[in-house]
């Protein structure tokens, strides 16, 4: 247990009693994966600059900038890698805090519910779509009593239809 | 300066900006008083009401709001000990067990009447500091700017967060987010990968994924664990007397909190934690503070919101944002044509001067609403989580939506979201990536621009001796956090 680094924890709610489990990840690991996908993202930026690169500018250039930017991202990412590295190897050593995320399956089922919105609204129309999106977000979201999240939503689409379309001027697919 | 101010008063006097600031007020409180929303969270949310409005009415909504939700955060601090913002957690110290003794309402009437002063006595203090800030600032040059916006950037990335590293990557991160789209001096594309991209990301969106959105996915985390019921509240009324053996205090912490966060960098949170600790050094029983010291009360709402004039001064005078909260301001200004800096008292004065006037006349109405309306706005902390949390998802992506009519913003919205969230999770705030986004582009044209003046010879940055100064306290502020720990 002690050496896993992703590990699922029951935890009890104070609340109302119900029990959930937490995603725990050992101290260095989120680190070291995001100061990896910033190093990506120095990658592109110094070699996507090629792509506009006037080597007569020097530093006036448009590619100078970018240049900069990424070399000191790079760097930064490095020493962040670094420690993230040296916190999975010795967690005691660099007092290693875990992450955790709480509710990790109600979270993911949010983040799914917000990227399938700007998918499904050129489809189905901004009012269809929010209706039933945001009734879902809410159950997500743990709002379990189905009235409360019917009025909530019929509430939020009389607002936006009186403020965005009707007083503002604000044209909704 | 009193043409600037005739031009303003007959902007405001319409039924659309009266409207526009009640409306920034009311909202201001309701953020201020929901417990893990900041001002620059609401000024994001509120911006999509703001795009059929004139720049007068908006900025004036925006301002206000700014200013009732630094204020309203004391109500639940001092009533149910739950911060609606994270300086009034500084208030609550002293404020709770005041309200614990039986005395709610006269910690109440102190911290209004402490922030109704502190912001009257700092917006002049900004109207004086802005304009000669401003007249200062027509004089220099894009060697002077690049200076300036490079010490905004250091000031920032030191002080956001409690890792300096986590900062420097989110600054650094904004920078790189800032480079995408048209080159500002040659036109060249940069990093477009759809036509989307061609203006570069999208200011409002970004801001509204960074700042609300990433906040959603904590409100989801933490929706489970309901709200503490309120327990019997006391009635509040005004008792505008007791605030007279606290004069001094309140003058000593305005003026600090005011020096404090003129500062790019300073927030409302450091003024209060600076003014406080002012206050227990000079006070007779220090020993007191924590147990319900009046001038514990007194201290931090003054520093507080001191600090609400005191940011929005190199924002108006040099375009520089001097907190998360007036980066979005900025950039809410430029999505109508506004450009802080110093020409904006010559091509747009009666937006200053607009913003000075709302600052003053929406006093009394806070004061009115702070007092006669504590038990209400401390309803707010109720408001179960999962609908809090699903409305504000909702209100994300339709703003985001609103702010350029197109689906791509919303995409924009959901990956700062995301982004914002995880870094969150190591401790990199979003506050450095949006203030690189605004500072980014100042930057990089100023930079450029000075070393086209000097057909290249980078020994132009040392032509001035404001620009030397700049980077001189640049890299003290930067290397001093490396240098404080070895000498404690």
């Amino acid at each position: 247990m002690e050496r896993k680094r992703i590990v699922l924890q029951a935890r009890e709610d104070s609340a109302n009693g119900t029990k959930h489990a937490d995603l725990v990840i050992r101290g260095g690991v989120v680190e070291t994966i995001v100061a990896v996908s910033f190093i990506a993202v120095a990658v592109w930026l110094w070699l996507g600059s090629y792509a506009f690169d006037e080597s007569d500018r020097g530093l006036m250039g448009p590619a100078a900038f970018p240049r900069g930017v990424a070399l000191l991202l790079g760097a930064a990412s490095l020493v962040l890698a670094f420690r993230g590295g040296r916190q999975i190897v010795r967690p005691a050593a660099h007092n290693a805090a875990p992450v955790v995320f709480r509710r990790p399956s109600a979270v993911v089922v949010a983040a799914i519910l917000i990227v399938l919105y700007p998918l499904l609204l050129p489809r189905f129309g901004f009012y269809p779509t929010t209706g039933v999106w945001l009734l879902a977000l809410l159950w997500c979201a743990g709002q379990r009593n189905v009235v409360w999240g019917l009025v909530t939503v019929l509430a939020f689409l009389v607002v936006v239809k009186l403020v965005f379309q009707m007083a503002m001027g604000i044209p909704l697919p | 300066m009193w043409n600037g101010f005739v031009h303003a008063f007959s902007e405001m006097a319409s039924w659309p900006v009266a409207r526009a600031m009640l409306f920034g007020i009311l909202a201001g409180y309701f953020v201020g008083a929901t417990p893990g929303k900041s001002s620059s969270i609401g000024i994001a949310l509120a911006l999509p009401f703001t795009f059929s409005m004139s720049p007068v009415a908006s900025v004036v909504m925006l301002v206000t709001l700014y200013m009732a939700s630094e204020y309203a955060g004391a109500i639940p601090a001092i009533l149910v000990n739950t911060p609606g913002i994270p300086a009034a957690a500084i208030t609550a110290i002293d404020g709770y067990p005041m309200r614990l003794r039986g005395e709610a309402g006269a910690a109440l009437t102190l911290s209004i009447l402490s922030a109704a002063f502190a912001s009257t006595t700092s917006t002049i203090l900004l109207i004086f500091t802005a304009t000669w800030l401003a007249t200062i600032a027509l004089s220099f040059g894009p060697v002077e700017y690049f200076a300036i916006a490079v010490l905004g950037l250091s000031l920032v990335s030191s002080l956001s967060g409690k890792s300096m590293l986590g900062s420097m990557i989110g600054l650094f991160f904004g920078l790189a987010v800032g480079v995408i789209g048209t080159d500002p001096i040659d036109g060249v594309n940069r990093y477009v990968f759809t036509d989307s991209l061609l203006s570069g990301v999208q200011f409002i969106p970004a801001l509204i994924g960074l700042f609300a959105l990433s906040g959603v996915f904590t409100m989801i985390e933490e929706a489970d664990q309901g709200v503490d019921p309120l327990k019997e509240l006391p009635s509040v009324r005004g008792q505008f007397g007791l605030i007279k053996p606290h004069f001094w205090t309140l003058v000593r912490s305005t003026l600090v909190g005011y020096l404090v966060s003129i500062i790019p960098g300073h927030g409302a949170t450091i003024s209060a934690v600076v003014t406080y600790a002012v206050q227990k050094r000079w006070s007779r029983k220090p020993e007191t503070f924590g147990t319900g010291n009046p001038e514990g009360v007194v201290a931090s709402e003054a520093g507080a919101n001191a600090s609400v004039p005191a940011a929005l001064a190199p924002m108006l005078a040099l375009g520089i944002p001097g907190s998360a909260s007036t980066a979005v301001l900025i950039g809410a200004l430029t999505l109508h044509g506004v450009q802080p800096g110093p020409l904006i008292f010559v091509r747009t004065p009666e937006v200053p001067y607009s913003i000075f006037l709302a600052l003053l006349l929406t006093m009394p109405l806070m004061v009115a609403l702070g007092l006669g309306g504590a038990r209400l706005w401390v309803k707010v902390t109720q408001i179960p989580r999962p609908i809090m949390a699903a409305l504000v998802t909702a209100l994300c992506l339709l703003g985001s939506y609103a702010a350029q009519n197109d689906v791509f913003a919303i995409w924009t919205t959901v990956f700062f979201g995301i982004v914002g969230y995880i870094l969150k999770k190591i401790d990199i705030q979003p506050a450095p990536i949006v203030l690189a986004l605004v500072l980014g582009y100042l930057i990089e044209t100023n930079f450029r621009r000075s070393l086209l003046s000097a057909s290249g010879d980078p020994m132009v940055f040392l032509t001035s001796p404001l620009a030397i100064v700049c980077f001189i306290l640049a890299a003290c502020v930067f290397l001093w956090p490396f240098v404080r720990p070895s000498r404690g």
